[in-house]
């Protein structure tokens, strides 16, 4: 389970700039679950994130992993168990490495990094496995640097490389934003698989409503730091587009947008 | 002119090869990590330092050479410590190291700003069983070239890693290593430590060809080992399965060739830091026009 409890956090505190983001804000994520998140810009999904994942510090209030405090755990630490996949799909990848290297990479993240061979090559077939699956044909270009992949090659890559890597957890970051729709709705569709196929706990943040309805197991729609709307399992399969829009449009509204 | 150009190419060749080991080591922090560290100016001449030191106090030349390395890892680790610990940037980490260096290069000389080796003490080049054995004209060049291509193979080993791995990667997208779950600031020290090091070793092996330390040695060493290290990636970009190792040794080589051709069209010594900044700076500038003309097309 991964909780936040009673969370603070204000920027640029003591300045006119001053703005009050979270106030006593908590939120548990069971194990399993597939929770999708949608807000207007500035409602606190990114800083959630940021929070979670240890590139941010709360204010006040803990950060809890299956029982665990990790609330001042460094970011570093919390990535043996945490996966993320960030917006920029150049993030999750090393541009001037090949394929293989990024995979073998990954793969080396639950062994110690010492003088043994960067590749182990009997790991090869299965890496080539896997990324056939993806039916992007990168099986077949294993030795192309990832910088002259595309963005929907890279984020397909980045997903790959973290399904090496043994994490419950798996945190989405508008993580197909600055994908075309296309590539978009593969992206999608593959982690939607990842998750139910490793069984893992995954929080994916998204500007696009249809994918925050058609996939996961519960929503939370996000507005200045608290949750308008909380819904799950037979909650959010009942749950209608033309019904998240208004609210969508309700709070936009709000915010002057 | 031509003439006295092809009359010193030999030693030309053995100047290339002797700076290919600082090539290497700048390989390693500006292509491989992408940091520019400037202490390489000080770890330069505290490599000399501590070898011609040691030499003078009857050391062998073997661990003399070991010692300036790894006085030259100390270096580094500091920078990296200053870097990552307490948060200086990476132009200024460098530059404090640098300026240190310069007294503790005095401190350990005994306050000599020049030191000279004696034609009958021992070093990697003269005087041991070794280099007895090989025609006298090509000691230099055998020798540093065996060094050389010992170096560029281990660090190739190296590379091909999981720690190597985790280096390139720091270099490539700090985020990824973070992904991986390792601290980036212990894989950038790593990096410096390992860098200075040959950068060090560089010194010690210029100084004992030479027989001869001097304080200011190490003024441009950055700009010298950073032109050969772009000079050969840059012209050996397009051919393919030449390693980056490979492609900076070429690079130190061809940037003595281009120093020596200056000296032969009548410059002086005393010019070639002004040849050497030239240099750099057409290199730095023709990639510059190269990509506006891609640009433009």
């Amino acid at each position: 389970m991964l909780e936040l409890r009673n969370i603070d956090k204000v920027y640029n505190p003591g300045t006119v700039r001053e703005i009050g983001l979270f106030d006593d804000f908590s939120l548990a994520v069971d194990k399993g679950q597939f929770l999708s998140v949608v807000g207007s810009n500035g409602s606190g999904k990114t800083t959630m994130l940021n929070i979670l994942c240890g590139s941010l510090l709360p204010d006040r209030g803990q950060v809890l992993l299956d029982g665990q405090d990790i609330t001042r755990q460094k970011e570093h630490l919390r990535a043996r168990r945490i996966a993320r996949i960030y917006q920029n799909p150049a993030l999750g990848t090393c541009a001037k490495m090949t394929i293989r290297e990024n995979m073998a990479l990954a793969d080396n993240k639950r062994l110690r990094m010492n003088l043994r061979p960067g590749t182990d090559k009997s790991r090869v077939p299965l890496w080539r496995q896997m990324l056939a699956e993806l039916g992007l044909g990168l099986e077949n270009m294993m030795d192309a640097k990832a910088g002259s992949l595309s963005g929907g090659q890279r984020q397909a890559l980045a997903l790959t490389m973290s399904r090496l890597t043994p994490v419950d957890y798996l945190i989405l970051d508008e993580h197909t934003a600055a994908l075309d729709p296309k590539a978009a709705d593969i992206i999608m569709h593959l982690t939607d698989r990842m998750v139910r196929e490793s069984g893992l706990t995954a929080i994916m943040v998204t500007h696009n409503l249809r994918f925050a309805l058609d996939y996961g197991d519960r929503l939370l729609m996000m507005h200045q730091g608290q949750a308008v709307l909380d819904v799950r399992d037979k909650g959010k399969q009942r749950l209608e587009m033309e019904d998240l829009l208004r609210l969508f449009n309700e709070i936009s509204v709000e915010c002057g947008n | 002119m031509l003439s006295t150009f092809i009359a010193t190419l030999p030693s030309t060749l053995e100047q290339g090869l002797l700076y290919a080991v600082l090539a290497l080591g700048i390989m390693l922090t500006y292509t491989i990590l992408d940091f520019p560290d400037l202490t390489v100016d000080g770890s330069f001449p505290l490599g000399g330092a501590v070898s011609t030191t040691l030499l003078l106090h009857g050391w062998h030349p073997l661990a003399a050479l070991l010692a300036a390395t790894l006085c030259g890892a100390l270096a580094g680790l500091c920078t990296g410590l200053i870097h990552v610990k307490l948060r200086v940037r990476a132009l200024f980490s460098g530059i404090i190291m640098m300026t240190a260096l310069y007294s503790i290069n005095l401190r350990i000389t005994g306050g000599n700003a020049l030191l000279s080796i004696p034609r009958t003490t021992a070093t990697l080049f003269r005087n041991n069983p070794v280099a007895n054995l090989l025609p006298l004209g090509l000691r230099v060049l055998i020798i540093s070239g065996v060094l050389v291509l010992a170096l560029k193979v281990l660090l190739d080993l190296f590379l091909a890693t999981r720690a190597g791995y985790l280096l390139r990667a720091a270099g490539d997208n700090e985020v990824v290593v973070t992904s991986m779950g390792r601290d980036k600031g212990n894989v950038k020290i790593v990096g410096l430590t390992m860098a200075n090091a040959l950068v060090a070793l560089s010194g010690a092996v210029v100084c004992q060809e030479q027989r001869l330390f001097e304080v200011s040695m190490g003024t441009g060493t950055m700009v010298l080992g950073l032109a050969s290290v772009i000079i050969g990636i840059n012209l050996l970009r397009r051919v393919d399965r030449v390693r980056a190792t490979t492609a900076v040794i070429v690079g130190a080589i061809l940037y003595k060739v281009c120093v020596a051709f200056a000296i032969a069209c009548g410059l002086s010594p005393m010019d070639m830091k002004l040849v050497t900044a030239a240099l750099f700076l057409a290199i730095l500038a023709s990639g510059t026009l190269k990509r506006k003309e891609k640009a433009d097309a």
